[in-house]
């Protein structure tokens, strides 16, 4: 068969999403078929009964997003990707695979019930980059799946297939764009990391769209088009190169920043939302100590650990849940019943909030309550996007430009007390 | 929810050297707890432009909001516009009885007097060299002096090879303490 073939498939936002021998390899391997039984927002569901979509249809609209995105930055004639990066034509080739396999590879290594599940993976060993001594509290998180699922399952694909004789890409270079600390890092990869996972990458640029879309909302929406062709490579005080949007397209930039501060408000925070967050937590870990993880998911180490994690889904751990295998909390999901929020803080707790919410819970045993906070994570403005001056200046922050991201900068620090419904007074 | 803790930290350096800009606040902050060991469980990623941890940002964001520090934009000498950070009307209530602080606050001054004059891009280079170096350490690479240097090149390759040793070698004996 010839390798120049092209597929096309469907998608919800870029109407076609087109892929090569290679990447339809991947696609169809069993390990990435996994995600279609993955939901992208877990529960939300249960909320926005629109929200069934997956990680296996956002991990390819983000294959196409990225290539969109480097597209334009290619076309930009400011020459900045062969004076800095020394990128001629071949290179150019190469980074796009590059970028293109590590999108569609991006959440490969997802649990049950995609973030929802990170709860019930293992402590990290001392061993672990992450680890140091200080926290002895953190855990694996996707990535660390990722990073192990595509060096031991993909590995031959990236590396072997006929494709891969243009561009001689290894697994190291495609699981350093998603932060693997055992590769060595060059200025090159540390750019491109920035279109998988940085202020204006392309995972969360197709997941508000997608999101907003199945959920039939609007808060995520901004103009693709627009966001797509403003992007540049730019370089800031110090050389380096930085992805930015052009100064002429600022506004397209905000308007990404304020979509996803509502999508965060609005949808991901949303009070019965998280709280199901809690019971899948709650119920996943019963159900792993039911089959012998009593520490959680096993930890991504060897082959063997990666076959057993890849065997639990959403299906996998909803049937378990129909078996009565999920505990207490798996029942209140089965049924519905989900714990009910007794109190919510204004978006900065004040004393009085902190007062109430002491005086419910102080007639309460604790496994009748949760409470929750809003961590900045679930707001946080993280990185500045970089704005490139048409004159090819150095970058600067959006943050500086716009008052609107400037304003956004307080962390809201919301808290929830959440009671069993029987508790509900 | 506040981490009261780091924010005395940053406090701290910001009443030690006050007006320095993010870029510094957040090198000094990597330098003191990969080097110094102090417990701020910030997660630090390598960017283009060295080591950057989001929760840094968000404490920083969060000491402004609170009255702790204040974050104004200012035109530096080089033309470039960025943040200058000051002390604010409530600092002292997160350095004085912080534990963290009180713990750490010789190896606090210390850091900021060593770093907290030298210029952004200066603060880029050494903070990237811990990384490496630490990098190293943690892979079990061989550690070597030309191996240190040579990937540091690859992440900055607009810094000659004698700009990089300088740098270096007078970082040795931060980088002995990661030993």
């Amino acid at each position: 068969m010839s390798n120049d073939r092209i597929y096309n498939i469907r998608d919800a936002i870029y109407g076609f999403v087109t892929f090569d021998e290679q990447e339809k390899e991947i696609i169809n391997h069993p390990v990435f078929q996994r995600l279609r039984r993955i939901k992208q927002l877990s529960l939300t569901d249960m909320i926005y009964p629109g929200a069934t979509h997956t990680r296996f249809e956002h991990s390819i609209g983000v294959m196409q997003m990225v290539t969109d995105m480097f597209e334009s930055v290619v076309r930009k004639p400011n020459g900045l990707l062969k004076s800095i990066l020394a990128l001629d034509e071949n290179g150019i080739k190469r980074v796009r695979k590059r970028l293109r396999l590590a999108a569609l590879l991006h959440d490969i290594g997802h649990a049950p019930f995609s973030h929802a599940g990170e709860e019930t993976m293992q402590l990290l060993p001392e061993d672990h980059y992450r680890y140091d001594g200080t926290d002895k509290k953190k855990r694996y998180d996707h990535e660390d799946y990722s990073i192990a699922i595509i060096k031991e399952f993909f590995s031959d694909i990236i590396q072997g297939h006929p494709i891969n004789n243009n561009y001689n890409i290894t697994v190291d270079e495609i699981t350093a764009l998603l932060g693997d600390h055992s590769v060595k890092p060059k200025m090159l990869t540390l750019f491109c990391k920035d279109f998988i996972s940085g202020q204006l990458d392309a995972d969360r640029a197709d997941y508000l769209l997608r999101d907003s879309l199945h959920m039939g909302i609007s808060y995520g929406l901004y103009d693709r088009n627009r966001l797509v062709s403003c992007m540049t490579i730019g370089r800031d005080e110090f050389e380096n190169p930085v992805l930015a949007i052009e100064e002429g397209g600022w506004h397209i930039a905000e308007s990404l920043v304020i979509a996803r501060y509502q999508m965060f408000s609005q949808v991901y925070f949303h009070k019965t939302r998280r709280i199901y967050d809690f019971h899948v937590s709650k119920a996943t870990k019963e159900i792993l100590k039911k089959y012998g993880f009593e520490n959680g998911y096993p930890a991504p180490t060897s082959k063997d650990n990666l076959q057993e994690y890849i065997n639990f889904d959403d299906w996998f751990m909803q049937g378990a849940m129909n078996n009565s295998l999920g505990g207490v909390h798996g029942n209140i999901i089965l049924k519905r019943e989900h714990y009910r929020c007794a109190h919510q803080s204004s978006d900065i707790p004040t004393n009085a909030d902190e007062a109430k919410i002491l005086e419910i819970i102080n007639d309460l045993n604790q496994e009748d309550y949760y409470i929750d906070e809003a961590t900045a994570t679930w707001y946080k403005v993280e990185k500045d996007i970089m704005i490139c001056p048409k004159d090819d200046g150095f970058v600067y922050q959006l943050s500086i430009k716009s008052n609107i991201v400037r304003s956004m900068i307080g962390n809201p620090r919301l808290k929830r007390l959440y009671v069993k419904k029987e508790c509900l007074q | 929810m506040i981490n009261a803790e780091r924010i005395g930290v940053i406090s701290t350096i910001v009443k030690n050297e006050p007006g320095l800009g993010k870029t510094a606040i957040m090198k000094i902050l990597f330098i003191l707890q990969k080097v110094y060991k102090l417990p701020m469980n910030y997660e630090f990623s390598i960017y283009t432009y060295g080591p950057y941890s989001a929760e840094v940002m968000e404490d920083v964001d969060c000491a402004a909001h609170e009255d702790i520090i204040s974050v104004s934009i200012m035109p530096y000498p080089n033309g470039i516009t960025g943040y200058a950070i000051n002390e604010s009307k409530n600092i002292d209530k997160y350095i004085l009885g912080n534990s963290l602080v009180t713990e750490y606050i010789n190896s606090i001054n210390e850091v900021t007097g060593m770093f907290g004059k030298k210029p952004a891009k200066e603060l880029e280079l050494d903070s990237t060299i811990i990384y490496v170096y630490d990098l190293h350490k943690k892979n079990k690479w061989e550690c070597t002096e030309d191996n240190i240097i040579n990937d540091v090149k690859e992440i900055k390759p607009h810094f000659d090879i004698e700009h990089i040793k300088g740098n270096y070698y007078g970082l040795s004996k931060l980088l002995g303490m990661l030993n």
